[in-house]
């Protein structure tokens, strides 16, 4: 009897979660083991793929020049996270200590943005930073700089522009795990001897702690991949891993390269992701 | 009494137009258990959070020991709060969550398990130090609380409706526990409850509080025999009253007129006028109820008062009676009699005689 139950219930639940496993299987198992096939072929010499093993697309990846950019797609992503973070975070505080009506106005202008092309305002960015953009004219006619700053197609660009495109990524979880902090505890914390760093380190940051993991997570891995904003903004010295992907499966025409590329980078994300959340575990 | 341990004078706090706290002033003493008692909404946590330092007033100063606190912020200040709804902290097990006010003073470690054991002794905790808040019974997480607060050795400890949580059976062991506890370690408590028994049963002072005022303070006993307003004689307990301008006065002894039919007697020690109309309150277990006038021993009938009555509604509570006794069209009183024998209760539309000793009658202002 019990058992004939168990059966029923285990089909109900394939049942439900059939149609997020057939889309989990078609757009991501089925496309991702696409990649890591073409990744072992060879390449034909028109740009097509000749469907022999090999495991040179590997052994070249580790040359320098993609090793590079490998280092630096990893620096500039975990800088972005750390600017995304120190600045995200006192506004998801900010935006949490307002009345209700102000709250969900602030966060509507986080969300603002998104309502415009990505491409287009990473577009204005180049206007905002160019040598007579934006800033350059601001800090010229206050009389702050003699000359102009070079600031566009710089690595100081493409983080500028990661921060700007990323940072409600950060700002939206902050903000939903601090709504859940009982404020009262902060000051049971005060009243018990916390002075406000304390109250911060071990009330706030600890609790808040869920949206923090989340945020990070949601900006580092796509700005690890990120391409658009390093190709605008940094030029072409500026190379992210993104950009050479990209350029494998447009520009050269190189498919099996780019899919052993593109692994390489997933293999990155699962073990920073792995030693990330480790780390948290033990924090817990 | 001891010294004064506490005092705040004439704080006010307003919230937009609402006035939360209205003119406080207050002097508790060192080793009270002071309560302070009123509905919801009175403004008795908010009076709490600016003792303890987390709302600065808009008015007025409070005083620890003697010294003006008003810019020392709560982190300094040695007084510590039992909060409402407990306040613990979610992350922490129940032995850090008693541990932080020792840890954030930076005390040894060997002291602050030393300390944090002999608390957890002292509230009944062993064993739990390892758990969750979350894994805890509401009892369990209140005693966790009051251990958190204690640990410190406050001079003062506010606790915010601790019991307020818990039902009617854990609540009366609580109250024993804090009671017992709070003899021990001669610690300053100031209660707040919008529970009148727990405020009678446990305090040494209560305080009554209405919108933000405080009302009257005084030993149990003198509030609840001698209450100063209709408010508090009706809030403390049940209450019968009588009201109207007196038909005779004179220096200790007042007589009011009730529906042209009963002259009700009180003593009174300040003159009165006559022109002013008073109320008169009668606690219904301070009336007797009787068959009839026959079995009415008159011999000092100037200090009673004597009405007739039929009751009208009989509620058995067990271990009372209590009456609805109609003594005129308008008037009806509450009786409780204490439930000597089942046989000999007074059956619905019975007539029967109440009366009461006139020094029972007390005399309230509006
Ligand atoms: N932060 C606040 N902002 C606005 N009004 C407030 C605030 N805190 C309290 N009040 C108002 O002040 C008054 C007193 O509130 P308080 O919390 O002190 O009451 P209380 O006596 O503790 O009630 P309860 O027994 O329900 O806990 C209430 O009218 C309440 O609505
Ligand atoms: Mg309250």
């Amino acid at each position: 009897m019990k058992k004939k139950s168990r059966y029923a219930d285990d089909f109900i639940l394939v049942l439900m979660l059939g149609p997020a496993l057939l889309w989990f299987v078609f757009f991501f198992l089925v496309p991702l083991a696409i990649i890591v096939f073409y990744s072992f072929c060879e390449r034909g010499t028109y740009g097509g793929i000749v469907y022999r093993f090999t495991l040179r697309n590997y052994v070249e990846a580790f040359d320098a020049l993609y090793l590079n950019a490998f280092v630096r797609s990893v620096r500039i992503a975990f800088l972005n996270t750390f600017l995304c973070l120190i600045i995200g975070y006192p506004v998801a505080y900010y935006i949490s200590t307002k009345p209700p009506r102000i709250k969900n106005s602030l966060i509507l202008l986080v969300i603002v943005p998104f309502w415009t092309n990505f491409l287009v305002r990473t577009y204005s960015w180049m206007i905002i930073l160019r040598t007579e953009g934006l800033v350059n004219s601001l800090l010229l006619g206050l009389n702050i700089l003699r000359n102009p700053l070079n600031l566009l197609f710089s690595e100081k660009a493409v983080v500028i522009g990661l921060v700007y495109g990323y940072l409600p990524f950060m700002i939206l979880p902050i903000y939903a795990s601090i709504e859940k902090v009982d404020f009262l505890l902060l000051d049971a914390a005060k009243d018990l001897g916390a002075n406000s760093m304390q109250v911060f380190a071990k009330i706030m940051l600890p609790l808040t702690l869920p949206g923090i993991i989340a945020g990070s997570i949601l900006v580092l891995i796509p700005s690890l991949g990120a391409f658009i904003t390093p190709d605008l903004l940094g030029g072409a010295k500026n190379l992210m891993i993104g950009n050479v992907i990209k350029d494998q499966f447009l520009a050269a025409r190189n498919w099996p390269f780019g899919s052993a590329i593109a692994i390489i980078l997933m293999v990155i994300v699962v073990l920073l992701l792995k030693l990330y959340l480790g780390i948290n575990k033990e924090n817990e | 009494m001891g010294q004064i341990d506490l005092e705040v004078r004439n704080l006010k706090k307003y919230f937009g137009s609402v006035c939360a706290v209205n003119d406080v002033s207050l002097q508790i003493c060192n080793g009270e258990f002071f309560s302070i008692l009123g509905p919801s909404g009175c403004g008795k946590t908010t009076l709490l959070r600016i003792i303890a330092g987390l709302l600065p007033p808009d008015k007025g100063s409070v005083y620890l020991r003697g010294r003006c606190i008003d810019s020392v912020p709560a982190y300094r200040r040695d007084i510590n709060t039992v909060f409402q709804n407990y306040a613990l902290f979610p992350h922490m097990t129940v032995f850090d969550n008693i541990a932080f006010g020792l840890s954030v003073k930076k005390l040894q470690k060997k002291e602050i398990r030393e300390k944090v054991l002999s608390a957890i002794d002292l509230v009944e905790l062993e064993g739990l130090e390892n758990r969750k808040p979350k894994q805890l019974s509401g009892g369990q997480q209140q005693r966790v609380a009051l251990a958190r607060a204690l640990v410190n050795q406050p001079s003062v400890l506010l606790l915010d409706e601790p019991l307020g949580a818990l039902d009617v059976k854990l609540r009366q062991l609580m109250q024993d526990e804090l009671k017992k506890l709070q003899k021990k370690l001669r610690t300053t408590f100031i209660y707040v409850t919008h529970d009148q028994e727990e405020a009678i049963s446990m305090s040494d002072r209560i305080a009554i509080m209405k919108d933000g005022r405080i009302e009257q303070v005084g030993t149990p006993i003198e509030i609840y025999s001698r209450p100063k307003t209709k408010f508090i004689a009706g809030f403390i307990g049940d209450a019968n009253f009588f009201e109207g301008k007196p038909a005779f006065v004179n220096d200790s002894t007042i007589c009011l007129r009730i529906d042209n039919q009963y002259a009700i007697k009180a003593f009174s020690r300040n003159q009165l006028d006559i022109s002013t109309k008073v109320i008169i309150m009668v606690r219904p277990e301070k009336i007797r109820i009787l068959p009839s006038f026959q079995t009415l021993d008159l011999k000092d009938n100037n200090e009673i008062n004597i009405v007739n009555g039929q009751i009208e509604d009989v509620l058995y509570l067990g271990n009372m009676i209590e009456y609805i006794v109609r003594i005129s069209s308008k008037t009806r009183v509450i009786v409780f009699e204490q439930n000597y024998s089942d046989q000999s209760i007074y059956k619905k539309g019975a007539r029967i005689v109440a009366f009461w000793k006139a020094k029972d009658s007390v005399l309230l202002s509006e």
